[in-house]
C-alpha cells in the first residue's frame, strides 16, 4: 500500500512538471518571436548590390578561393525511396542539363558535375548527407536539395561553411531570408506569390467573388491564406469560409462540404500530392455546386491531375512553366532544346518528357548554369552573391515574360510570375495575362511568422 | 522471443570455481574494456565531422534503445510506442531551446520528468493486459504523437518543426574550450563537445541501468518477466514495479530523443513516427534482447546499416534490410551480442581445453 501511495506521489510531480512546461512554453509562443528577416549584413558589400559576407565562415577563405580542377562538383539531397521519391525526378531534369552543357565544352572548360545522396526525405538525413558531400566529396556547392524541413535543417551550418545551397527545391517563403542565411536562395515560385496572383486573377476576372480556402495546416498553407488576404484588401471579394487540414491526412471530404454550406462560388486550395486529387473530385460530387477552383501550383503535374479524372476539367493553377504537352510550343526553339537535352541524357519515354517536374528540373538546371556563367568568377561567394543579384534571366522553359530577378533581401525569390493556366485533361491551357508580383512578394511574408 | 533469449543472459558465475581459464578471461574483459573507452574518446578527434555526427546519433538512439530494452528485454512488457517518448524528449529540448533559449541541460531534464509521466500514465493499462494487446496501446500512442505535434503547431511548428537557429545551437562552452586548447593545442569543435556531451550522457545511463538490472529491483524485474505470479508470491509488487519501470523506460527515450535534437538542431514530427518505434525495437533484438551492450550495437547497426547496402538502388534498402534481419535471427536469436557471447564461450572454451 505504502509504495503506492509514493507512486501516486511521483506521479503528481511528474504531471505538475508537464503541465508547467508546457504551459511556459504557451505564453513564449503567444508572444511574438524575436530576429527574423532582418537585414544584418546586407550592406557589407556596399552599393545597391546584396553582398554576401564571410566574416561568419569557419573558412572564409575557402569561401572566396577560385574553383582550381577541370569540374565543378555539386550535390544533392532528395527523397529517392519511399513514398516522395518522385520527386527524384527533379534531378532527372537538371542533370540533363548539366550533361547537355558538358557536351558543348562544359563551363569554363570544366565539366558540371552531379552526385547525390536518398534522405528519404528526413531532414536529420538531409543534413548527414551535406555534411559528408561538403567533407568528403568536396562538392563545390549544393543543387536542387528538396523539401521545406530538408533545407532548413541546414541552413544553419552552411552559414559557417559558407557553401551555396542553390535553387532549393521548395517554394516555402522561409526560404527567402538572405540577411539571415544567405547561404540558401528557393526555386518554386513562393506559395505567398500564388496567393497574391490569385487574388489579382479574382480582382479582375470575378470581383465579387465569394472564396471558400481549404488549406493545409502548416506554414505551405498559411503562405497562401496571409498573400491572399492582403491581395484582397479592398475589394469586393469576400472570404465566406476556411477549412484546415493536416498534412498527415489526404481525404478532405468532411471540410470540402463545410466549404459548400458556406455558399462559396470560389474555392482556393492550398494543398498537395493525394489530397489535390481528393480535394478536388470531393468537389464535383456536390450536386449543383460548380465553384472556380484554383489548386496549389504543387498540384500540377498529369500524374495527380490525372488522379481527379474529369472533375479535374476547368481546374485552374498558376503556371510558370511552357507544358511539355501543349501543342502550342511544339516549334519554339526552348521546348525543342528541353526535348533534344532529355533526349541525350537516354529520356525519351513521352510520359517523362511531359512531366512537369522534370521540366522543372530542366529549368533551375539552366538557370544554375546561367548563374554560373554571369559569376564573376567561380569561387562559392561569387557564385551565391551572383544567385543573389541576378537580372532579367530567361532560363529553360519559363513561360514568355517571365524573368528571373533577384536582389538580396528586398528580392529573394527567382520567379515571382505567374499566369493562370486551366486544366484540360492533359496539360494547363495558358489563360489571360502573365500576372507579375516581381519584386514584391517579400512584401507579401513576414519571416518571423511560423518559425519558431 | 524476449523468453527464449533470457535464460542464456543469466549466467550464474559467481558459483564457479575461478580457475586458470577464468581469469585469462577477465584480463581479456578488462583489456577489451580499456581499448573500447579509448577508442570512445578519440573517436571525434580522429574522424571528420559527418561521422562525428552519425556517432553522436547512434549515442542519442543508444539511449533510447536502452530505455526499451530495459522495458522489453528485462521486464517482458512490448512497447511500439518508444517513438513518441523519444519525441516527447526531442520537443522538450527543441521548445525550451528555440523559445526560451533554455540550457540543454535543463531540457533535457524537463524531458524527463514530462516523459516519465506519460510513461506512468501509458504504462498502466500494463497492470491489467500485457502481451500483444499492451503492444496496441502503445501503438496507438505512437500513431498520435506526430498527430499531435501537427495539431498543436503553434507551439511545435507544425510539420516543417522547429529549428534552432545558429544563436540557440549547443555549441562548445568557452571554459570547456579553453580547457581543451590548453591540453590539446586545438579548438574543441562544436560537433565534438556534442559527442562528448552525449557520450557521457549515454555512459550514465548504460552504467546506471546496468546496476539497477544486477540489483534486488533488477532480479524483481526479471522475476515478472520470466512468471509473473511466483514473483508475487516471493513478495515482488508487480504492479508497482512494472508500472516504474514503463516510467523509467520512457524517461530514457525521451533523453535520446534530447540528444538527437541537440545534434540535428532540428525537431520535426515526422522523425518520430511509428516507423522509428519499430527501428528501436529491431535494434534492441538486433543487438541482443536483454543484454547490457546489446543497445549500443543495435543503434550502432541502425544507423550504419544502410552503408552495407548499394548506393545506386536506395530502393532496395528496406528489403535487403529486411532479408538481413532474417538470417540473422535465423543464425543467432540473441543478437549480434549474443553472436558474439557464442564466439567467446567457444574461445575459452578452447583454451582451457
Amino acid at each position: 500500500m505504502k509504495s503506492r501511495r509514493g507512486l501516486t506521489r511521483l506521479l503528481a510531480v511528474g504531471l505538475v512538471g508537464a503541465l508547467a512546461a508546457v504551459g511556459c512554453a504557451n505564453k513564449q509562443d503567444t508572444g511574438g518571436s524575436s530576429g527574423g528577416g532582418g537585414t544584418g549584413g546586407t550592406a557589407a558589400g556596399g552599393g545597391s548590390a546584396f553582398a554576401v559576407g564571410t566574416d561568419k565562415c569557419n573558412d572564409p577563405a575557402k569561401a572566396t578561393a577560385a574553383l582550381s580542377g577541370n569540374e565543378i562538383k555539386f550535390g544533392s539531397s532528395f527523397p529517392q525511396s519511399g513514398v516522395l521519391a518522385a520527386f527524384a525526378d527533379i534531378y532527372k531534369g537538371w542533370d540533363a542539363s548539366f550533361k547537355a552543357q558538358n557536351a558543348s565544352g562544359g563551363l569554363n572548360g570544366k565539366q558540371l558535375v552531379a552526385i547525390t545522396k536518398d534522405d528519404g526525405y528526413q531532414p536529420e538525413k538531409t543534413k548527414t548527407n551535406v555534411q559528408e558531400m561538403i567533407d568528403k566529396d568536396n562538392v563545390f556547392a549544393l543543387m536542387g536539395v528538396v523539401g521545406t524541413p530538408n533545407n532548413l535543417a541546414i541552413r544553419g551550418s552552411l552559414n559557417k561553411d559558407c557553401v551555396p545551397d542553390l535553387f532549393a527545391a521548395t517554394g516555402s517563403q522561409l526560404m527567402g531570408n538572405p540577411g539571415k542565411y544567405p547561404w540558401v536562395i528557393g526555386s518554386l515560385p513562393s506559395y505567398a506569390t500564388e496567393g497574391a496572383v490569385f487574388a489579382s486573377y479574382l480582382k479582375q476576372n470575378k470581383p465579387n467573388a465569394k472564396v471558400g480556402i481549404l488549406r493545409q495546416n502548416d506554414d505551405f498553407g498559411e503562405g497562401y491564406l496571409d498573400a491572399f488576404k492582403q491581395g484582397i484588401e479592398g475589394t469586393g471579394i469576400t472570404i465566406v469560409g476556411t477549412e484546415t487540414y493536416e498534412a498527415t491526412v489526404t481525404d478532405v471530404a468532411s471540410q470540402v462540404t463545410k466549404l459548400n454550406g458556406t455558399g462559396a462560388d470560389t474555392l482556393l486550395l492550398a494543398v498537395t500530392t493525394l489530397t489535390c486529387p481528393n480535394a478536388i473530385k470531393s468537389v464535383a460530387e456536390k450536386q449543383g455546386w460548380n465553384p472556380l477552383v484554383y489548386v496549389s501550383a504543387t498540384c500540377a503535374s498529369k500524374t495527380l491531375m490525372g488522379l481527379a479524372g474529369d472533375s479535374g476539367k476547368g481546374v485552374i493553377t498558376g503556371i510558370y512553366l511552357k507544358q511539355p504537352a501543349d501543342p502550342q510550343w511544339a516549334n519554339d526553339p526552348a521546348m525543342q532544346k528541353y526535348k533534344s537535352t532529355l533526349a541525350a541524357a537516354g529520356i525519351t519515354d513521352q510520359k517523362e518528357v511531359d512531366n512537369t517536374i522534370i521540366a522543372f528540373g530542366y529549368t533551375i538546371g539552366d538557370l544554375l548554369i546561367q548563374t554560373l556563367q554571369k559569376s564573376p568568377n567561380l569561387s562559392r561567394q561569387a557564385v551565391m552573391q551572383t544567385a543573389y543579384n541576378l537580372k532579367g534571366l530567361t532560363p529553360g522553359l519559363v513561360l514568355p515574360g517571365i524573368t528571373v530577378n533577384t536582389s538580396g533581401s528586398s528580392d529573394p525569390y527567382p520567379i515571382e510570375q505567374l499566369q493562370i493556366g486551366s486544366w484540360n485533361g492533359d496539360f494547363f491551357v495558358p489563360q489571360g495575362e502573365m500576372i507579375s508580383y516581381e519584386g514584391k512578394t517579400s512584401t507579401l511574408v513576414d519571416q518571423t511568422k511560423g518559425q519558431n | 522471443m524476449t523468453a527464449a533469449a533470457a535464460p542464456s543472459e543469466l549466467p550464474d558465475t559467481s558459483s564457479e570455481v575461478p580457475t586458470r581459464p577464468n581469469r585469462k578471461a577477465l584480463m581479456i574483459k578488462t583489456v577489451l574494456c580499456v581499448v573500447g573507452a579509448v577508442v570512445l574518446i578519440q573517436m571525434p578527434l580522429l574522424m571528420d565531422r559527418s561521422t562525428t555526427q552519425r556517432l553522436t546519433q547512434v549515442l542519442a538512439i543508444a539511449v533510447a534503445v536502452l530505455g526499451l530494452n530495459l522495458l522489453t528485454g528485462f521486464n517482458g512488457q512490448i512497447s511500439v510506442g518508444h517513438s513518441a517518448f523519444m519525441g516527447i524528449g526531442a520537443y522538450a529540448t527543441a521548445i525550451m531551446m528555440a523559445r526560451h533559449e533554455s540550457p540543454f541541460i535543463l531540457t533535457m531534464m524537463v524531458a524527463m520528468v514530462v516523459a516519465f509521466a506519460v510513461g506512468v500514465v501509458v504504462g498502466l493499462p500494463a497492470l491489467r493486459i500485457r502481451g500483444v494487446y499492451l503492444a496496441l496501446v502503445t501503438l496507438a500512442l505512437a500513431a498520435m504523437f506526430p498527430q499531435l505535434v501537427v495539431r498543436f503547431s503553434g507551439l511545435t511548428g507544425g510539420s516543417t518543426g522547429i529549428t534552432l537557429e545558429d544563436t540557440q545551437q549547443v555549441t562548445t562552452p568557452q571554459p570547456v574550450n579553453d580547457l581543451f586548447k590548453s591540453l590539446t593545442g586545438s579548438r574543441l569543435l562544436d560537433n565534438q563537445y556534442r559527442y562528448y556531451l552525449a557520450l557521457v550522457v549515454a555512459v550514465v545511463c548504460f552504467v546506471l541501468v546496468r546496476n539497477l538490472v544486477k540489483s534486488r529491483v533488477g532480479r524483481a524485474l526479471i522475476a515478472i518477466r520470466d512468471n509473473e505470479t511466483p514473483a508475487e508470491v516471493l513478495g515482488v509488487n508487480v504492479g508497482a514495479y512494472k508500472v516504474a519501470t514503463f516510467g523509467v523506460s520512457a524517461m530514457l527515450a525521451a533523453i535520446g530523443g534530447s540528444l538527437f535534437v541537440m545534434n540535428a538542431d532540428q525537431a520535426v514530427p515526422s522523425e518520430f513516427g511509428i516507423q522509428v518505434s519499430i527501428e528501436l525495437l529491431t535494434a534492441v533484438v538486433v543487438g541482443g534482447v536483454a543484454t547490457f551492450v546489446g543497445p549500443a550495437v543495435g543503434a550502432l547497426a541502425l544507423v550504419y546499416v544502410s552503408d552495407l547496402f548499394p548506393k545506386e538502388h536506395p530502393e532496395y534498402a528496406p528489403v535487403l534490410f529486411g532479408l538481413t534481419l532474417i538470417v540473422l535471427m535465423i543464425i543467432s536469436p540473441g543478437g549480434i551480442v549474443g553472436l558474439a557471447k557464442q564466439g567467446w564461450a567457444r574461445l575459452v572454451r578452447s583454451r582451457s581445453a
